[in-house]
């Protein structure tokens, strides 16, 4: 496409040369046929150079005059012969009345000075043959003008052919380049950006077989190649969760049938060790599905499932399930506006716990912690407060990392997690479109506040939310919930 | 089942066979004397099967008012099972999915089941929800 623009320029431009070289001789023989008639009209003029030839005194200076005519002319219209495209037969007689005044000349230089008669006769023949001379050189004129006249009509309308025909070529050409080039490019671009956020199950267009097609197709197999690596490595992540946690639910459930038994001193010494067995199988399972969610966000895999719900009353139910954890602290709701925020419950739950569980694992002696939600314009704020050890200046800076603990050196019980949790909550709060951050002091504890998008349900647009008021994850997640 | 642990005698009540009948399909033999134990100890009847095939041989012998079904299992999966025993029996008995996948909600809704419960489970939510599908019949 790009060759057949080329050669349409090509084409335009050969046409305009090969008219101009014509063109350009045309005034060149205007020059020479002006130049004859001129020299001819000069010696018509004044024909009494003729009667030069009756004085000897001034005989030399006519022969002189009538040489230089005769050669100038001759060879003005030899030169206007060997230019094409003119008039031969006005050509030859031009040079045939140049010939025979030659003739004519010659013979009245034979003519002794006394035979002034026919020295007279020669020299009406001069006249008659000059007389045809300007005839024929007018004429060849007018032909020639007119010639330049109509070269010049085509010369305007070549232009205007050629410059619409440039135009047009121009114009296919920057079509073709746009649906050649720029167009797939964009598409491959758009397709690339896509692949960046995660999404591997679209395939690009092919639409030809030249190194744009071949790019793309190229492109397309390292998507595919990506998206069953991803999709392998998914699938392994979501495997081993499932095997991890299935030996888990059988000791758990073990656990919790030895803890049946009726009271007595047998049960007294055994229920402390199915408490914390029991806990523990809590905990490792949030930590595989803790583990999972984090390979899922390296992978952009995560999809919210986003739809209304009210906050409030997660916050709520959430509260008093964390508290059933713990007995040395007490969970306090100083502040819960009514609110229904558009996200994933799921993860927005996850967010909390993830921000609770700290604040209890992070104030050892027990103590108070407050959960606050206020409104903040269109956005909500969540704030989870404890008075425990606090986060050291020097650690603040990396405590959204991925696999970052705080708390490093501190025992397992003290920091079982493995730098995921706040970690997740950040991923969370940043997909859905929040902000995360906190504030805290050595030995006097943290503060972790989050912003969500929330705005405000017209009162008659409510019914048709569907709200779920009591949600279905306070009974299926099981964080939380101990032998009682 | 040789492989239920006897925790302790079993009572009086555990040994009642008057309750709805309940089968539990689960491909893990421990898993199932678990429930099994447990669901006893509240009053019901329960039938095991390790996997959909044998789940619906059990089915024609017994006539259950409740499945628990996990949904990985060898030679017959929980999808499987789901499709045939309905194709069969229609929405006659409620089914609970019980499984270790991490969307247990999106399993159920995958076979149509009525409930559905996460692994590793709370016994008080196993209780709850069979009480609840077992009953409401």
């Amino acid at each position: 496409m790009l060759a057949s623009t080329g050669i349409t320029l090509a084409l335009i431009g050969i046409c305009g040369g090969a008219f101009l070289l014509t063109y350009r001789k045309i005034p060149y023989r205007l020059d020479h046929i002006q130049k004859i008639n001129t020299l001819t009209l000069e010696l018509f003029s004044e024909n009494i150079a003729l009667f030069d030839f009756y004085f000897p005194s001034s005989r030399t200076q006519a022969d002189a005059r009538w040489d230089k005519f005769y050669r100038l002319s001759g060879q003005h219209i030899e030169e206007l012969s060997q230019i094409d495209a003119i008039d031969q037969t006005l050509i030859e007689q031009l040079r045939r009345a140049h010939r025979e005044i030659g003739t004519l000349i010659d013979e009245m230089r034979g003519i002794p000075l006394k035979e002034e008669l026919k020295t007279r006769r020669l020299a009406d023949q001069v006249m008659l043959r000059l007389n045809d001379m300007v005839r024929n050189t007018n004429m060849l004129i007018a032909v020639t003008q007119d010639q330049l006249k109509r070269a010049q009509n085509r010369a305007d309308n070549l232009i205007l052919f050629a410059i619409s025909g440039i135009c047009l070529t121009a114009l296919f050409a920057a079509s073709m380049f746009d649906r050649t080039i720029l167009r797939p490019i964009s598409v491959l671009k758009q397709g690339a950006e896509n692949v960046g956020r995660g999404i591997l199950d679209q395939r690009v267009e092919v639409r030809s077989d030249d190194e744009i097609g071949q790019l793309t197709t190229m492109f397309n197999q390292m998507t595919e190649n990506l998206e069953r690596l991803t999709k392998a490595r998914e699938e392994f992540l979501s495997t081993a969760a499932h095997e991890l946690k299935t030996p888990l639910s059988i000791i758990k459930t073990y656990v919790q049938l030895m803890d049946e038994q009726p009271p007595g001193p047998e049960k007294e010494a055994l229920h402390e060790v199915l408490r914390i067995l029991n806990r523990q199988c809590n905990r490792m399972t949030k930590l595989i599905q803790d583990l999972l969610e984090v390979s899922r966000v390296q992978l952009r895999r995560m999809v919210l499932k986003s739809k209304p719900f009210e906050l409030h009353h997660l916050i709520e139910t959430l509260t008093r399930e964390m508290q059933k954890t713990t007995n040395r602290h007490q969970l306090r709701i100083l502040e819960n506006v009514p609110v229904i925020v558009d996200g994933d419950a799921d993860r927005i739950e996850q967010i909390l716990v993830n921000l609770l569980d700290n604040a209890i694992k992070y104030s050892p002696t027990g103590g108070q912690i407050n959960i606050r939600s206020q409104r903040r314009g269109e956005q909500i704020e969540v704030s989870v407060q404890d008075n425990g050890i606090g986060i050291p200046p020097d650690r603040q800076t990396h405590i959204f990392e991925r696999f970052y603990r705080a708390h490093a050196g501190l025992p397992y019980d003290y920091a079982t997690s493995m730098g995921i949790g706040l970690y997740l909550a950040h991923e969370f709060v940043r997909l859905h479109g929040g902000q995360i951050w906190f504030e805290s002091q050595e030995g006097k504890g943290s503060v972790f506040h989050f912003k969500l998008p929330a705005k405000e349900w017209p009162q008659e647009l409510l019914p048709t939310l569907h709200l779920q008021h009591s949600p279905d994850h306070a009974r299926r997640e099981d964080h939380g919930k101990e032998l009682q | 089942m040789t492989t239920e642990p006897q925790m302790r005698p079993e009572s009086a009540q555990e040994r009642q066979t008057v309750g709805p009948m309940i089968l539990v399909i689960d491909d893990s033999e421990d898993l199932l004397g678990a429930v099994k134990t447990a669901l006893r100890r509240r009053g019901y009847q329960v039938v095991t099967a390790e996997n959909g095939e044998v789940a619906l041989k059990r089915i024609a012998e017994r006539s259950p008012q409740l499945i628990l079904l996990d949904m990985r299992m060898p030679i017959m999966d929980g999808w499987e099972f789901a499709r045939r025993f309905r194709e069969k029996y229609g929405r006659s008995v409620p089914i609970v999915v019980m499984t270790a996948a991490e969307d247990s909600k999106l399993r159920a809704d995958e076979v149509g089941a009525d409930s559905y419960l996460g692994k590793p489970f709370e016994l008080s939510d196993l209780y709850e929800i069979v009480e609840d599908t077992a009953l409401r019949e």
